[in-house]
Parts: C-alpha cells; sequence; structure tokens
C-alpha cells in the first residue's frame, strides 16, 4: 500500500479489531456473505480515505461502525425498493424471503427475525443492532450513534419489547 | 429497594440493563431477588431472554466465514487503495471551519448577491435634464402628482390626452393672474346624469323641468 508505515499501521489495527464485530452486524443485517463482504470492503476503503481525520482508534472503530452499519442499511432499504417496484410492474406476488441454501426452521427463523428488525424504526433498529449482533456496551454504542447512554438504555428497552411484540404475531421459533 | 415499586415498564427497563450487564452487581443481585420472590419478575426476565436469544441465534458457520472474509476483504481493499489515491486531492478536501464563521460568510454571500441582483434589475432612473415629456407618463403612474407646464396653445392637446388615458381623477388648472374669458353664445346650467355613468351627458337643466 501506498501510505506511511504509521498510516499503515494504524490501518491494520483497526482492520484487525473492527472486522469481525463489523462483518458480523453487516451480515445480520443483510443477510448474505457476499453482500457482507462488499459492505465491508467499500467501508473499509472509507476509512482509508478518511483516516487522517480520526484521532485515535476508538474514534476510528465508532466510525467504521457507523458507516458500515449505515451502508448495510441503506442497501437494504434500496433492495426494498427495487422489489415493491418489481412487483408493481410486473404484477407478481411478494415471494417469502427464505434462503436458497436452506429450509431448515433455524434459516426461516433468521429471516424472520432479521425481518422483524427492518420493521423497527430507525431509532430502535441502530441501537439494538448495535447491542444484539455487534455486542457493544451501552456507552460504545452511545459515541457511536451520538447519543446519551440514557437514551441507549432505553432504546435498546423500547427494541426489545417491539420486537417481542413482532416475534410472538408470527410464533416465531426459537431455538433453546 | 424501590426500583420495583415503579411501573412495569420502569421494572422491565431494568431487566433490560440487567441482561446486558449493564447494571452494578448490587442492582443485578437486587434484581434476582426480586425475580425469586415475584413472578412477574421471572416472566419480563424469560420473555426478554427470548427476543435475545433469537436475535443472538447463530448463523451457521458464522466464526469460520469471518475469518475467510477477513483475508478476502483485505487482499480486496489493498487492491482498490493501489489503483487509488491515498487520500483526496487538496481540492476535494475537507477543511473543518467554525460554524459562526460559516453562518457569516454565508450570510454575506447572500447579501452580495441580492445587492447585485437589484442593481441589475432596477432600471435606471433618468435625470432632470433627460426627463421624457408626457409620453412617459403611464397609467401606472397614477397615484403620482405631476405638475405640468403648458402653454395656452397646447392645453387642448394636454386635456384631450390624458381624457384619453382614463385614468385622471382631478386636474387643477393654474390660470394666469392676468387671464381674461370671454363668453360664446348663451350660458346654460347642466348637470352630470347619471352621476356614476360611464359615459359623461351634459342634460341641461330646461330639459328635466320640461
Amino acid at each position: 500500500m501506498n501510505i506511511s508505515r504509521d498510516e499503515q499501521s494504524f490501518f491494520n489495527q483497526v482492520y484487525t479489531a473492527v472486522f469481525p464485530l463489523l462483518f458480523r452486524v453487516v451480515l445480520r443485517i443483510v443477510g448474505d456473505q457476499e453482500t457482507a463482504e462488499e459492505i465491508c470492503h467499500d467501508t473499509f476503503i472509507r476509512f482509508y480515505q478518511h483516516s487522517r481525520t480520526l484521532p485515535d482508534a476508538d474514534q476510528a472503530r465508532y466510525w467504521v461502525l457507523r458507516v458500515g452499519k449505515n451502508l448495510a442499511f441503506n442497501l437494504t432499504k434500496r433492495r426494498g425498493r427495487e422489489r415493491n417496484a418489481f412487483e408493481k410492474a410486473f404484477h407478481e406476488p411478494r415471494r417469502p424471503s427464505r434462503p436458497a441454501d436452506s429450509d431448515t426452521l433455524e434459516a426461516e427463523t433468521l429471516s424472520l427475525v432479521r425481518s422483524a428488525v427492518d420493521k423497527l424504526p430507525t431509532t430502535l433498529r441502530d441501537v439494538i443492532v448495535l447491542k444484539e449482533y455487534g455486542d457493544l456496551s451501552y456507552g460504545e454504542i452511545a459515541q457511536v450513534l451520538g447519543i446519551t447512554v440514557g437514551n441507549v438504555k432505553v432504546r435498546v428497552h423500547r427494541a426489545r419489547e417491539r420486537l417481542a411484540l413482532l416475534l410472538e404475531e408470527k410464533n416465531v421459533h426459537i431455538p433453546q | 429497594m424501590s426500583i420495583f415499586r415503579s411501573s412495569k415498564n420502569q421494572r422491565d427497563l431494568i431487566i433490560s440493563a440487567l441482561l446486558d450487564g449493564e447494571l452494578s452487581p448490587a442492582e443485578g443481585e437486587h434484581v434476582q431477588a426480586a425475580a425469586q420472590r415475584d413472578e412477574a419478575v421471572r416472566e419480563s426476565i424469560e420473555r426478554l431472554t427470548r427476543v435475545r436469544a433469537a436475535l443472538h441465534q447463530a448463523v451457521p458457520g458464522e466464526d469460520s466465514r469471518i475469518a475467510e472474509a477477513a483475508e478476502r476483504v483485505r487482499t480486496h481493499v489493498e487492491r482498490t487503495i493501489r489503483v487509488r489515491p491515498m487520500h483526496s486531492p487538496w481540492w476535494r478536501t475537507t477543511i473543518p471551519l467554525p460554524v459562526p464563521l460559516l453562518s457569516a460568510a454565508a450570510l454575506l454571500v447572500i447579501v452580495l448577491t441580492g445587492a447585485l441582483t437589484v442593481m441589475m434589475i432596477r432600471p435606471e432612473s433618468p435625470g432632470p435634464a433627460e426627463a421624457p415629456g408626457l409620453a412617459a407618463i403611464t397609467a401606472q403612474d397614477r397615484r403620482i402628482n405631476v405638475q405640468v407646464n403648458v402653454d395656452a396653445e397646447h392645453t387642448d392637446r394636454l386635456l384631450q390626452w390624458l381624457n384619453e388615458q382614463g385614468h385622471t381623477q382631478q386636474i387643477t388648472v393654474q390660470l394666469p393672474e392676468q387671464a381674461q374669458f370671454q363668453l360664446r353664445g348663451d350660458p346654460v346650467l347642466v348637470r352630470r346624469e347619471p352621476m356614476h355613468s360611464e359615459e359623461f351627458q351634459i342634460v341641461p337643466l330646461e330639459d328635466e323641468e320640461e
């Protein structure tokens, strides 16, 4: 890479620390590995271009998670719009969104859970994704989203309440 | 402790924080003790735990996927970086500026733009020496008091022109002090009839008396 040793070292440090977390969060949002890898790639390219503006590894970590999460949600939103437009244009009934590689109960549960998370308002969805998929603390989520810890606490709880209702409505199987 | 004497919502908020490990050890012990005593607390814990379990459900082979993906993505990122400049060129660099300075600059640009636009749009007002004659007085000028000096020979032309405009409401004629009048024919009393008619008719009073 055509960058100085310090920058290279900083990039490597952040990449190694954040990639597993970012990939897990993005994979849960978009649902397929190839797309998740593309989003991680784009996120780290952006990080690479903005790394000089980020003072330390912690800020870089929050920045990368925020950008990756936004890219993933933007993509799912765009896909949803495209699917709706296609259905409208060709009058095709909506097909159940089930992963092609598996018909198992677990795969169906994953799909239903993802669908329930997508139905949450943005403010609730962002915190629950970072909490449950990213396993971040309330303080870290507050840093990523630029809100207070108290807000995070309330939003996490509200998101869980909404999800409980949505999952109960669909009678989702939850393996023990 | 009093935390569970509050509403169900408040209680569930505390339980949610407990599941996330965000309570102090003392608070956590208190919630656990309350759960042993209170069926409702136990149910709330179980309900929220189920939601967490649904979200935490493992994606098959996730850990091995992450390791493979990390290597693959790193290779692609390095390849992309080789063909792109490390940082944006200076003309695409973002320069952080304080908000008050930006606001002042934006205000200045708006004011200057407005002033320039007004100067370009506003027609130049003619000076006294270049003032055009009657032809320049239009119907839009009806509220303007204009003093026109006309010699006796052109008075009829002026009155005729004003009549053609149809917008003149009041005309004051200032006669010279030495003005002399000569009556022609027999004088008659007239009045305007009807009062608000568009057409101006002169009706001799004698006709009405008849």
